[in-house]
C-alpha cells in the first residue's frame, strides 16, 4: 500500500514538474511601425518571464490582421485600426478581434535636413503626393522637382497615412514605394529633393520634420491628437487575453511597459 | 510600496472614477454619442480624474469595441428590417442630340433617368431583389423625356427577382431580372443593357469553366392546355472559360446558344419590323425563326500604359434563318483607362463598332440607341467618361450609324450626360 501512494506521488510530482517547466509560446506579427515597441517589449518580458518565448515579426498591419485571422499569430500589432471587412472576415472564422491601444503615434512629415520648407498644409501634403504639387517652388521651396516616397500599400502607416492626409486619394504613380519606416528615413536623409513620412520613432538629426498647419509633431499634440497626423498604435488579440497573453499585454499598458515604448521613439499612454 | 506600484494604484483608482462617472450618467460608454463621450472625457482630463493618454484610450477601445460590435451584428443602431436591406441607386441627367434616319431636322432633348434598386437577405444563401426605374413600358429604356407641361412621371417595376447562392459553385435567379445576371455578353450589339429578362437562371461555376443556363418567357400566348407549346420562350445555354491573374490580366470566352421554341409566324410587342415580316390584314408576322450562336470573348490587362486596356469582340449567327444572306453579325471594341469610374479623376476612352444584319437577330432586343433599335445597321459608337468626384460621373456617347441595305441614311446621336450614384 505504502509503495503504491510513494508511485502515485511520485507520478503527480513527475507531471506537475513537466508542467511548471513547460515554456508557453507567444507568436506577435505585423506593423513595422509598433515592431520596435513589441520587441523591446517582448525582450524585457521574456527577461523576467522565461517560461514565455515571444516570436515577434513585422510584415505589416494587413499582414498581422490576416495572420491574427488565420490562426496564426496570438497578437497582431496594427499601426491602424481593422477595416470593417477584416472584422467580418475574423468573425466570419470566429475570431473576436480586441483592440488594445499600446502608444500613440505621430506620422511626421520629412524632409532633407537643408530643405527650406518649415511647414506644410494638409492640402499641399495631399497635392504633392497625389501629383498635382511636383516642384518644391510651388510650395515656397527652391526651383526643383520634389522626389516623393511612401509606405507601400501593405503598411498601416500608409494606410493611416492615405485616410488622415490625402483624403483616400491615390499616392502619384512616380512615388518611390518603400518597405519601411527606416528605408524612408535613410533615403530622405539622403535625397536633397525627397518628401516621406515615418512613425515618430524613426525621427533623427538627418532628417527635418515640418510643422504641419503649422502644430508641431509634439508628445502633447500627438496626445491630444491636436497634431493632424495623429493615430493610435494597436495590438489585437482573438478575445479577451487570458494568461500569459494578458500578463504581456498588462505588461505592455503598465507604466514600465510604457516608458518602453518612449524607448521606442512613440508616445505613451501614461 | 514603490513609486511604479503607487502610480499605477493611482491610475487604476481613476478608472474607477470614470467607471463611476459613466454609472451616474445612467448609461454605458458604448451607447453614448460620439460628441457627448469626447466631452466627458474631455472634463474629466481637464479636472484632472485622468490624463490625456488615458482620455485617448477611452476614446479609441469605445470607438473599436462598437465598430467592432456592429460589424460582428452583435449591436446596430438600425432596424433590424433595415439592416437586411441594401438600398442603391443612380440618378441621370442627359442633353440627348440626334440626327435620326427619319428625322428631316435635327432633334434635341433633355431626359432623366432614376433607378432604386433594393435586396434583402431572406437567408443563408437567399436573397430577393428588386429595382424601380423611371420610363415608360419600353423594355429598352428607363429615361423619361423631359415634356408635357411639367407632368409628373411614371416609376415602373424594373425587376424582381429571388436568387438562391450556393458558394462557389451554383446560383439560381428566378423572376425578372438583368440579362447579364442570366448570360453574359460584353458589348450590347445584341442586349440592350436595361433588358431585363424573364424566367429562371442558373449559373455554374467549376475552377475557370461556368455554365449559364436559362429559360426565359417572351410572351403568353397559349390557351392553358397548350401553354407548353405556344408560349414563346428561350432556352440560354452559355458554356466559358475564365482566366486571370487579379492585377494582370483577364481573359473570358463564351460560346452561346439562343433557342427560341418559337418566333416564326409570330408577332412581338416593341419589335421594330425591321426583320423580315409578312403581313396579313393590318398585322405583322415574322417570316424567320431566330436560334442563334453566338461567339464572345474579351481581354483585359491591367497597370500596361494605362490602368485597364480591355478589347473585346462578339459574333452571332441565325442558324434558323431561311436565307443565307443576311443573317450574322459582329461587334469588337477597344477600351482604355480606369475599368470602372469610381473616383475623381478616374477616366474611361471606348470604341465599339458593329454590324447586325437584318435577320440575324429579333429587332426589339439590340441597344436601342443603335439607330433606333433596329437591324439591318452598321456603325461605331464613341464613348468617353470622367469622375467629376466620386460617385459623379460625365459622359459623352457619340452614335454614327447608318443602315446596311436600301438607301443609305446615316443617324448620329450625341449624349451627354453626367450620372449620381448612391
Amino acid at each position: 500500500m505504502k509503495k503504491l501512494s510513494n508511485i502515485i506521488v511520485l507520478s503527480l510530482t513527475s507531471i506537475t514538474l513537466a508542467l511548471a517547466g513547460g515554456t508557453t509560446k507567444l507568436r506577435v506579427g505585423g506593423s513595422t511601425t509598433v515592431l520596435p515597441i513589441a520587441q523591446l517589449a517582448a525582450e524585457e518580458f521574456m527577461n523576467a518571464n522565461p517560461n514565455v518565448t515571444l516570436s515577434v515579426q513585422g510584415g505589416g498591419s494587413g499582414v498581422g490582421i490576416a495572420s491574427l485571422i488565420d490562426g496564426t499569430s496570438d497578437i497582431a500589432d496594427a499601426s491602424r485600426a481593422m477595416k470593417d471587412d477584416e472584422i467580418k472576415t475574423a468573425v466570419a472564422k470566429g475570431i473576436n478581434p480586441v483592440a488594445h491601444v499600446v502608444a500613440m503615434d505621430g506620422i511626421a512629415v520629412i524632409l532633407h535636413s537643408t530643405n527650406k520648407i518649415d511647414n506644410l498644409t494638409i492640402d499641399q501634403i495631399r497635392k504633392i503626393y497625389t501629383g498635382k504639387i511636383s516642384n518644391w517652388k510651388e510650395v515656397g521651396g527652391e526651383d526643383r522637382k520634389i522626389v516623393v516616397l511612401s509606405r507601400d500599400s501593405a503598411s498601416g502607416t500608409f494606410e493611416a497615412f492615405a485616410s488622415l492626409a490625402l483624403n483616400g486619394e491615390k499616392v502619384r504613380k512616380d512615388a518611390l514605394m518603400n518597405a519601411s519606416n527606416k528605408a524612408i528615413a535613410t533615403t530622405v536623409g539622403n535625397t536633397p529633393a525627397a518628401i516621406g513620412y515615418v512613425g515618430l520613432g524613426y525621427l533623427s538629426s538627418k532628417i527635418k520634420a515640418v510643422t504641419v498647419e503649422n502644430i508641431t509633431c509634439t508628445k502633447k499634440n500627438i496626445l491630444t491628437k491636436t497634431y493632424p497626423l495623429s493615430r493610435p498604435l494597436f495590438m489585437y488579440t482573438n478575445g479577451k487575453p487570458k494568461g500569459e497573453l494578458k500578463n504581456f499585454i498588462d505588461f505592455i499598458l503598465s507604466k514600465e511597459g510604457q516608458e518602453l515604448v518612449e524607448t521606442a521613439g512613440y508616445v505613451g499612454l501614461k | 510600496m514603490n513609486k511604479t506600484q503607487k502610480t499605477e494604484k493611482r491610475m487604476k483608482k481613476s478608472e474607477w472614477k470614470i467607471k463611476t462617472v459613466l454609472a451616474l450618467f445612467g448609461f454605458c460608454a458604448i451607447a453614448l454619442h460620439a460628441g457627448e463621450l469626447d466631452r466627458l472625457v474631455n472634463e474629466l482630463v481637464e479636472k484632472g480624474v485622468i490624463d490625456a493618454g488615458k482620455a485617448q484610450e477611452i476614446l479609441t477601445l469605445t470607438e473599436e469595441e462598437m465598430r467592432t460590435d456592429m460589424n460582428a451584428g452583435k449591436v446596430s443602431t438600425l432596424p433590424a428590417w433595415i439592416q437586411k436591406m441594401n438600398l442603391k441607386g443612380d440618378f441621370r441627367f442627359r442633353n440627348q442630340w440626334e440626327a435620326a434616319e427619319d428625322d428631316t431636322v435635327s432633334r434635341m432633348r433633355q431626359r432623366i433617368r432614376f433607378r432604386l434598386n433594393g435586396e434583402a437577405a431572406v437567408a443563408q444563401g437567399f436573397k430577393v431583389g428588386f429595382g424601380l426605374a423611371t420610363g415608360g413600358s419600353d423594355p429598352r429604356s428607363t429615361n423619361q423625356t423631359l415634356e408635357n407641361s411639367f407632368e409628373t412621371k411614371t416609376i415602373m417595376l424594373d425587376y424582381a427577382f429571388a436568387n438562391y447562392t450556393f458558394p462557389k459553385y451554383m446560383g439560381v435567379m428566378l423572376g425578372k431580372f438583368y440579362s447579364n445576371l442570366g448570360f453574359w455578353t460584353p458589348t450590347d450589339y445584341m442586349w440592350d443593357t436595361d433588358i431585363t429578362v424573364e424566367g429562371v437562371a442558373a449559373a455554374f461555376n467549376f475552377k475557370k469553366l461556368f455554365l449559364n443556363t436559362g429559360l426565359y418567357l417572351l410572351d403568353e400566348k397559349g390557351l392553358v392546355e397548350d401553354v407548353i407549346a405556344d408560349n414563346p420562350r428561350l432556352l440560354v445555354l452559355q458554356p466559358g472559360l475564365n482566366l486571370g491573374q487579379a492585377g494582370k490580366y483577364n481573359l473570358k470566352v463564351a460560346g452561346t446558344y439562343y433557342r427560341f421554341n418559337k418566333t416564326k409566324d409570330l408577332t412581338f410587342d416593341d419589335a421594330k419590323w425591321t426583320n423580315s415580316y409578312y403581313t396579313v390584314g393590318s398585322t405583322k408576322f415574322l417570316t424567320n425563326g431566330y436560334n442563334n450562336v453566338s461567339l464572345s470573348g474579351e481581354v483585359a490587362v491591367f497597370e500596361k500604359i494605362f490602368p485597364y486596356i480591355g478589347v473585346c469582340f462578339e459574333m452571332n449567327k441565325n442558324i434558323e434563318a431561311e436565307s443565307d444572306i443576311a443573317n450574322s453579325g459582329m461587334a469588337s471594341g477597344v477600351a482604355f483607362g480606369a475599368e470602372k469610374i469610381k473616383d475623381k479623376g478616374q477616366w474611361q476612352v471606348k470604341c465599339i463598332y458593329r454590324k447586325l444584319e437584318k435577320d440575324a437577330w429579333l429587332d426589339f432586343l439590340p441597344d436601342s440607341d443603335t439607330y433606333g433599335g433596329k437591324t439591318d445597321v452598321k456603325g461605331s459608337e464613341f464613348i468617353v467618361q470622367y469622375g467629376l468626384t466620386r460617385n459623379v460621373v460625365l459622359g459623352l456617347d457619340y452614335y454614327s450609324i447608318e443602315n446596311l441595305r436600301g438607301t443609305i441614311k446615316p443617324e448620329q446621336l450625341l449624349q451627354t450626360d453626367i450620372q449620381f450614384k448612391f
